[in-house]
């Protein structure tokens, strides 16, 4: 009983062991077509948002919200744009988001660069109800009906975003 | 069996989604369009073909107990590999699939495929049941999805049909469209093969596939093999 318990763990251990390293050798050469496809999404994403913006990366504050993967300035002034990963309890991974912060602090455009939620959103229509909405007013936009969980996590990026601005705008005026 | 044979009854009269009716989720779920559905396709066949293999090379050394976690460490790696493969080289398919991908882990057709076939037939013949039973699904999968799509959106593979656009049956892309369709299909295919599905394993304990490996003692095999195991401590 006791070698058919051993060989029963030898067998899945070994089979886990070689799966692993199949795994690693796939995503040593994936990782970085991955990366490379998500810069370009993002610099992509960043032009939608503000056409013609040429931007600066600045450094996230220590405190900044954890949804809030990078920051950009538009060089020119006309505003700040947050790079965000929010997940929901029906997620299958992180939905990119970028969002541009208007000198007034209001959200002054959205755009989806991943979705991986069981349900849609509307992703084309449901991110453009949070254009003008300021830190105070952001949380008193609607949920989308059937896809509760997605957009409560769409407006807590939305939240996070405007915050981390705050934090920015405070530093620098300080 | 001749091996033509094993790779065409995946086709039509043992096809996994109309007849054996197995991986009805990703059949509704990724119907609604043509190239969500060739892409689904695709992928469970790679996947199917893959995990069939190495499961069938795998049979002598995987000890009955232990077998269904094996299986699923397997399928699940060659999702993986799918899945990574697919969102480095088509991104755009891997986000259009979105959960649905990572689901071909738990999906009945491999499972059941590993379980019923791979797990007691040679390499050779075990890969081309997982070709056969792919390209079944694969098949079901587009049959449903161009109905749904052409008919539903009056668009074929995302290019919109002149009159269909303007006159399509908005409900055939939503669930309950999906169901309707999947209904008459098996239907048609019930027709097609005169309702000669496979002959179904019995429920009690010989036919059940962890009856050696479950340790009922009511059973007179496992009953023995508890016997063989406590003779041989």
């Amino acid at each position: 009983m006791k070698k058919e318990y051993i060989k029963c763990v030898a067998v899945l251990t070994v089979i886990c062991l070689v799966v692993a390293v199949l795994l690693a050798v796939t995503n040593s050469f994936t990782a970085p077509v991955i990366a490379e496809n998500k810069a370009k999404t993002i610099q992509a994403s960043l032009q939608q948002v503000i056409p013609g913006g040429s931007f600066e990366e600045l450094a996230l504050p220590a405190d900044a919200p954890e949804t809030v993967t990078a920051l950009y300035r538009e060089t020119s002034g006309k505003g700040y744009v947050a790079v965000l990963a929010a997940t929901s309890q029906y997620s299958n991974g992180d939905m990119g988001i970028t969002a541009a912060i208007g000198t007034d602090g209001s959200i002054a455009a959205v755009s989806i660069t991943g979705y991986y939620e069981s349900k849609d959103f509307g992703r084309d229509t449901y991110p453009q109800t949070f254009i003008g909405a300021t830190a105070d007013t952001v949380m008193d936009v609607d949920v989308f009906s059937g896809a509760t969980y997605s957009s409560n996590a769409f407006k807590e990026a939305m939240a996070d975003a405007l915050a981390t601005y705050s934090m920015v705008k405070e530093a620098s005026a300080g | 069996m001749k091996k033509s044979n094993i790779v065409l009854k995946g086709l039509l009269k043992e096809n996994p989604v109309f007849v054996l009716l197995l991986g009805t989720c990703p059949t509704l779920a990724t119907s609604t369009s043509v190239i969500s559905a060739l892409a689904m396709g695709l992928a469970a066949t790679a996947v199917l073909i893959c995990s069939n293999i190495v499961i069938s090379a795998l049979r002598n050394v995987i000890p009955d107990k232990v077998r269904i976690p094996c299986y699923i460490v397997v399928i699940a790696g060659f999702v993986t590999i799918v899945q990574l493969l697919m969102q480095a080289y088509l991104p755009s398919l891997y986000e259009m699939l979105g959960v649905y991908l990572a689901l071909i882990v738990v999906n009945c057709i491999i499972l059941g495929r590993a379980e019923g076939y791979a797990n007691s037939h040679k390499v050779g013949e075990a890969a081309l049941d997982g070709l056969g039973m792919g390209i079944g699904f694969l098949l079901a999968l587009l049959c449903m999805a161009i109905i749904r799509e052409v008919l539903g959106n009056g668009s074929f593979a995302g290019m919109a049909i002149p009159f269909l656009k303007d006159h399509c049956i908005p409900i055939l892309v939503q669930s309950p469209g999906g169901f309707l369709v999947f209904g008459i299909m098996i239907a048609l295919v019930s027709a097609l093969t005169n309702g000669k599905a496979p002959i179904k394993k019995s429920f009690d304990c010989e036919g059940c596939p962890s009856a050696k490996a479950c340790g009922k003692l009511t059973c007179s095999g496992c009953a023995n093999e508890e016997k063989e195991a406590a003779v041989n401590d």
